[in-house]
Order: structure tokens, then sequence, then C-alpha cells
């Protein structure tokens, strides 16, 4: 079978886990909830295989190398690890809405990859390096936090948008709001050592292919632009004790830059991770 | 000194903290959006001449490097200095002080707590709490009051983790250090090698200063290699290292991601490419004197005659190529010519008008050369690798910073000092009720559920006293 094929079929998987969850947060039944649960976790399996099969054909091919090379390559590894993380999380809520969240992500990012270039290529001899798996890794698990972190400000804000205590649909499903501020700001404490040891990982990189570890190229500075406002959420909560809304919305503008660095950076800006437009 | 106080302690507050993240951030931005380091002309050419001046005038042509931004960063050290500098100090002590009994055993309405009665028939429970404690949570518990009536148990699990911040901002400050001692007692540079040829000093990438490396390194060989695809595979320089004398040290391999490093300055491979060597035959059109020589590129050569006139190679194409509606007007039969050579006099008041000589067929203009006649007779190409070169005694206090901030990180974020304490009170003869309070101090609010799982465990080990059950 062919890796493409896989994809495409797990996209369709993950689809089906949006639509249940959607179905679930509409009709108020618990069915299609665990029918989400259980169709992301098929594809999770199914996008498992295809990205180790990818990863033994480039070796069949002669030119092995880990699948995280390119923008196609990384798209999938990046709505992998999102749907992971998610598969993690959930284990620990009480509620499934935040699958109608989080599956459109892993949905997107993964039909957008058909649109890019899917060949296996070989490495170019800057990318041939022990650090490009832990640097991308790392990254990527990070960028999948944020995401996480996101969707669970979106519910806060959505659930403190309306009068407390209102009984409304969300207010009676989601969880307490304070507990919907913590998980994000956990997501977040994860996720930004996460993306501190993908700069670093990538500095050290960068020192040994080009004798520089930081060169202000558009890349480095806006995972630097990431981390500095992440950097101000953890100081604002930690020891000014900023909560909620405000929170929420620095959560909102984290994820933004994010995106930004990872897609906007490569796509509208040019610069030393020009690879990982092909 | 009110104002000193104010300024001080504005200095060592978290809203600057957070107000010098967010300021960085932004002007970080106008970075990626203006594209750094062009020419004046460049930046008047892309966004116009009164748009340029600002942003020359501004320093955002190079931004990093600009007052306003070394500016915020010094302030973000001054200010995670002043910042820690307050602290350390109050948490440190408190860390020492340890914790007393608080003599109203507050921790009795903590939010985390237990409370199990136990049937304590025997001295049985009294000596086994102890070690099913230490079982439970891995360290042998501290005890604190120890009465006929009442026991107070205190256990504290990774007190460490309360210097998180502070070990990650030394990581932060250590970096930056790393960074300054780089900018300040190491170089950056280039050293473009043509096979064969050596040197002994490298170029300095900003100031075009040459750079004595105080050894000598010569390129043996460049090689490149393709994918069947054409991509690049490798660009591989093997080099020889020859000291002061010439006498040769070591070979090495030069690889992309796998510079060399020798008496603390490192190659990278960085480009590569090829030059020309050219043999001309030159004559002088009044006398019929005739000289050949061998030229690379830019270098000036001698003319015949005494004159002491000389001419330089300024370009080379192994295959000359024109417009097709130059074709048109001129006598060449097509668009390719082949092997030429661009020249230039060197005369009193400058370079004379450049030209070009075909090897095939010989120049047989007259006007072409002025008083010399010149034959492109041969040419050679030779590879070159061009080499990044430098030396950065900040790096290990980058790296170590790095650990630095990554360990503080795992201990502030990821890691929590938990106290718990337990207390036995003894409600009868044979009741004994105990009490389980447990705190996560930096993250109370996600300390729940591993409260919870601590309690089940103790619970169970519990279970043979526990009445009723």
């Amino acid at each position: 079978m062919k890796e493409s094929t896989l994809i495409g079929l797990s996209t369709f998987i993950y689809l089906a886990s949006w639509v249940s969850y959607l179905v679930h947060a509409a009709f108020r039944r618990k069915g299609p909830g665990v029918a989400g649960d259980v169709l992301a976790v098929c594809g999770l399996l199914v996008q498992t295989f295809a990205i180790g099969l990818r990863w033994w054909e480039s070796h069949q091919l002669g030119i092995g190398h880990a699948p995280l090379s390119n923008l196609y390559e990384s798209m999938v590894f990046f709505s992998w690890t999102m749907a992971l993380t998610y598969l993690l999380v959930v284990r620990r809520l009480e509620t499934r809405l935040l699958g109608a969240f989080v599956m459109p992500l892993v949905c997107f990012s993964l039909a957008s990859t058909s649109l890019m270039n899917q060949q296996i290529q070989p490495l170019v001899p800057a990318l041939q390096s022990n650090w490009l798996t832990a640097h991308v890794f790392t990254c990527f698990l990070g960028y999948a936090a944020f995401a996480i972190a996101f969707c669970f400000s979106l519910l806060y804000l959505l659930k403190t948008r309306g009068t407390p205590g209102s009984g409304g649909y969300l207010d009676r499903n989601l969880p307490g709001a304070e507990l919907l501020d913590e998980f994000s700001y956990r997501m977040i404490a994860v996720g930004f050592p996460l993306l501190s040891l993908g700069i670093i990982t990538g500095a050290a990189w960068a020192n040994s292919a080009w004798g520089t570890y930081w060169s202000w190229d558009p890349k480095e500075t806006w995972s630097l632009i990431v981390w500095l406002i992440y950097a101000a959420y953890l100081h604002a909560r930690i020891a000014r004790g900023w909560k909620g809304k405000r929170s929420a919305w620095l959560s909102l503008i984290g994820f933004a830059a994010t995106l930004f660095c990872y897609l906007g950076v490569n796509l509208l800006l040019s610069g030393l991770h020009s690879y990982a437009t092909g | 000194m009110r104002l000193f106080d104010t300024l001080i302690q504005k200095l060592a507050g978290i809203r600057l903290t957070i107000l010098l993240c967010i300021l960085l951030a932004l002007v970080s931005l106008i970075g990626t959006l203006i594209p750094q380091n062009l020419s004046d002309t460049q930046y008047a050419d892309s966004y116009g001449p009164r748009a340029a001046r600002v942003i020359v005038s501004l320093g955002f042509g190079d931004i990093y490097h600009s007052i306003g931004f070394v500016s915020l960063l010094s302030l973000l050290a001054m200010n995670l200095l002043a910042c820690s500098g307050k602290r350390f100090p109050n948490v440190w002590h408190a860390l020492r002080r340890g914790h007393p009994v608080p003599a109203d055993r507050k921790f009795k309405s903590w939010k985390n707590r237990e409370t199990l009665v136990l049937s304590a028939a025997g001295e049985d429970l009294e000596d086994r709490l102890e070690e099913i404690v230490s079982r439970v949570f891995g360290k042998s518990p501290e005890q604190k009051v120890c009465e006929e009536d009442e026991r107070v148990l205190f256990i504290e699990r990774r007190r460490y983790a309360r210097y998180g911040p502070y070990v990650a901002h030394l990581g932060i400050l250590i970096i930056l250090l790393g960074g300054v001692t780089g900018i300040f007692f190491g170089f950056k540079g280039s050293l473009t090698l043509p096979e064969g040829q050596e040197a002994s000093a490298a170029w300095a990438r900003k100031t075009g200063e040459s750079i004595p490396l105080g050894f000598r390194i010569r390129c043996d060989r460049f090689i490149f290699l393709q994918y069947p695809s054409g991509a690049p595979k490798e660009y591989r320089s093997e080099v020889s290292l020859l000291d002061e004398e010439g006498t040769k040290v070591m070979e090495a391999e030069i690889r992309v991601n796998h510079p060399l490093t020798y008496q603390g300055i490192t190659f990278y491979q960085s480009n590569y490419g090829k030059v020309f060597e050219t043999t001309l035959r030159v004559r002088d059109r009044e006398n019929g004197q005739e000289t050949v020589v061998t030229t690379e590129l830019n270098r000036p050569f001698l003319l015949p005659g005494d004159q002491g006139m000389r001419a330089m190679a300024v370009a080379f194409q192994e295959d000359l190529r024109i417009p097709a509606e130059m074709v048109r007007r001129t006598s060449f039969s097509g668009t390719s010519l082949g092997p030429a050579v661009r020249l230039v006099t060197l005369e009193e008041k400058g370079f004379g008008r450049p030209f070009w000589i075909l090897k095939n067929p010989p120049e047989s203009d007259p006007t072409k050369g002025g008083d010399y006649h010149f034959v492109l007779e041969g040419y050679r190409s030779i590879s070159y690798t061009g080499l990044q070169v430098a030396r950065d005694p900040g790096a290990p206090l980058v790296w170590a910073g790095c650990i630095l901030l990554l360990l503080g990180f795992l201990m502030a974020l990821l890691l929590d000092h938990e106290i718990f304490w337990i207390s036995t009170k003894r409600q009868g003869p044979k009741k004994v009720a105990l009490t389980l309070a447990g705190r996560g101090i930096r993250h109370p609010a996600v300390y729940h559920s591993r409260f919870e799982r601590q309690t089940a465990r103790l619970r169970k080990e519990l279970a043979p006293w526990v009445k009723g059950g």
C-alpha cells in the first residue's frame, strides 16, 4: 500500500472523528463522542503506520532518513503530534468537546499535504545531520502543545462569554472555566521547554553547519518571537497572577505567532529554512 | 534617594520583564519584515528615498545590532539580575528555615487533605506508620511532634524545584554573556582556497581585515557529489594543515555539518566554485616583442616592452554567449562563441576599456587592445572551496547556559516542590484519626490529581487498619 493513500485514509478517519465529536456536541449523546475517540485512535494508528512506511521506503531507495525533511513531511508530522497530544490529554478530561476543536486542526493540516510535493527526496548536505530528527521532533511537539493550549483557551473564552452559570449548553458540558484555564497553562508549560529545546538544537545544528549558532535568520527570529510571547505569558501568569481572559488571549496570540513561525516564514519570507518550502 | 529606590523597585519588577519580552518581540518582528543589512541604495530602490532615510537613520537596516535593540537586551539582563537578586535570598532563607509545625495544625484545613479513621489495637501501627509512609512517598518522613496522643510527620519532595526560575534566569544571563564574549574575543571570517593553494590568514566578515591563523591551510582537493536527480549530495574539501614553516601537520576533511577545528579555529564548508587560469600570448604591435603569461583573474600582469605597462583579466567564460538580436547585427555565426577572456589595460589614469578576446577565431581586429595584440592560447579551470572560519570562545558559555536554561525549566515548570503533613491523633483507646494533607507549592492547581494518587496508595497500604475497611 502506498504511503500517500494511507495519509489520505487517515485524513478521512480524522474527519469522521471530527464529525462524530460535532454530533456528540450537537445532540448531547455519549455514543458519538466515544466513536470520536475511537476514530481518532484509528486515525493516529494509520498515520503512524504511514510515517513508518515512508521512513522504510526512503531506506529502500537508498536515501534513508527520518521523514522530517520538507514541508510535506513536517506537516504530516505536525498533525501527528497534535493528534497524539490530544489523545494523551483527553484521557484526563471529563469532556470530549475539546475534540471538536482539535480534530479540525488535525484534519486541515493533513488535508493540506495533498497540495504539496510528496516525493521522497534525498537530503541535501545541510540536512545531513543527527540534529535533524532532534530539532524537528522537539519543535513540533512544542507546536502541538501550543495548538492544544490554543483550543483550551478558545473553549475558555467560549465558556466565559455568556453570563456564568447561565445554564447554556457549553456552560453545562464544559469543565469548569478554571480547569480550562489551568489546562491551557499546563500545555504551555510543557510546550515552552520543548520549544526552547527545539531552538537550542537548531542553534547547535546551525553552529556545526554554518559556524554560527544565531544569525537572525527570519525563522530563528520568529521562533524567538514565539518564545518571548510565551515567556511573557508565563511571567504574567506565575508572578503577576494573570488568569482567565487576559492569559487566554495571550495564548491565542502565541499560537498565531507559532503558525506564522512554522508556515508564514517558510512560505512568505526567504531564509536559511528555504528547503522546508517544497 | 526615593527616586533611586523606586527605580530599583521597577527594575526588579516582573512587570518590566513582561514589557521587555513584548518589546523585544515587536522589534524582532520589524527586523523580519524589513530585509536586513542591505546598502542604502538598495533600501532607496525598494522603499523610495524618504522611507529609506527613515529606515537607515532608525537603524532598522541592521536592527539586531541597533542601539535600541541592544539597550532592550541589556535592560532585560539587568532586570533578570535585579529580579533574581531581590527574590532569591528570600527563597533561600525560607527553604533553609524549613517548615515548623503550625501550632494550630492549619494543614488540616488544606484543600488537599484526607482523613482516615484507623483502629490501632496495638503498638503495631505506630511502629509501621513511618515505614509505610516512606514506601508511599519514596522518602522517609521527618518526625515533627511525638506526644502521647499526637504524632506529626512531615515529608518534603523536590525542594530543589523552587530554585528552577533562578537556574533558568542564570542560564539566560550566561547565554547573553557567551554571546558578548563571542563578539569581543572571537572572530568570524571566510577563506577562498583554490585547489593546490594555501592560506595563512582569513578575511574578517564585517571589516574585511586579514586575520592571521597562526598556521597554514592548503586545499588539496575539492569534491562535489550529486544525486542522480542532480540535487547536491556532498561538498567536501580535503585539506592539509601546515605549520608556519610549511611542514605538514595533518590532513583532514571538511564537509557541511562536519567542521574542522584546529588550534581553537574552526573551518566550515560554505561554498565552492571555479576559478580560471588563462594563458595569453601578447605581442607589441610596434616592435613585435612577445610574451606568454599564465594568469588568474584580477591579477595584473606585465606587458612586453620596458614601459612597465600592465593588463589584467577580469572575466572568463568557457562559452561566451551573446543575445540573439546582436547576432544579426554582427558577423558572428551564432550566439555561442566558445572560450573567451575579458581583458583590461591598466593605464596611468585608471582602467582602459575592457574588451573580450575569443579563443577561436584569434582576434584580428587591429584596434582591440590598442598597442598590443592579445591571443588566448589556452585555459585551465581550478575548483576552489569557500570556507567559513570562526573562533568563538563564547560558544561553550552559550551551551552551558542552554543546559542551565533547560534544567531550570524542568524544575520550574514540570516539577514541583511538594510538602505533606501526616498527623495521627488518638481519639479513643483503639481509635486513631490520621490526616494527610499535601500541597504543591508552585503549581497548587495541578497538584490535586497527584494528591489523589498518593492518598489512594496510602489508603491501600493502611487498609488493614482502616475502620470498617
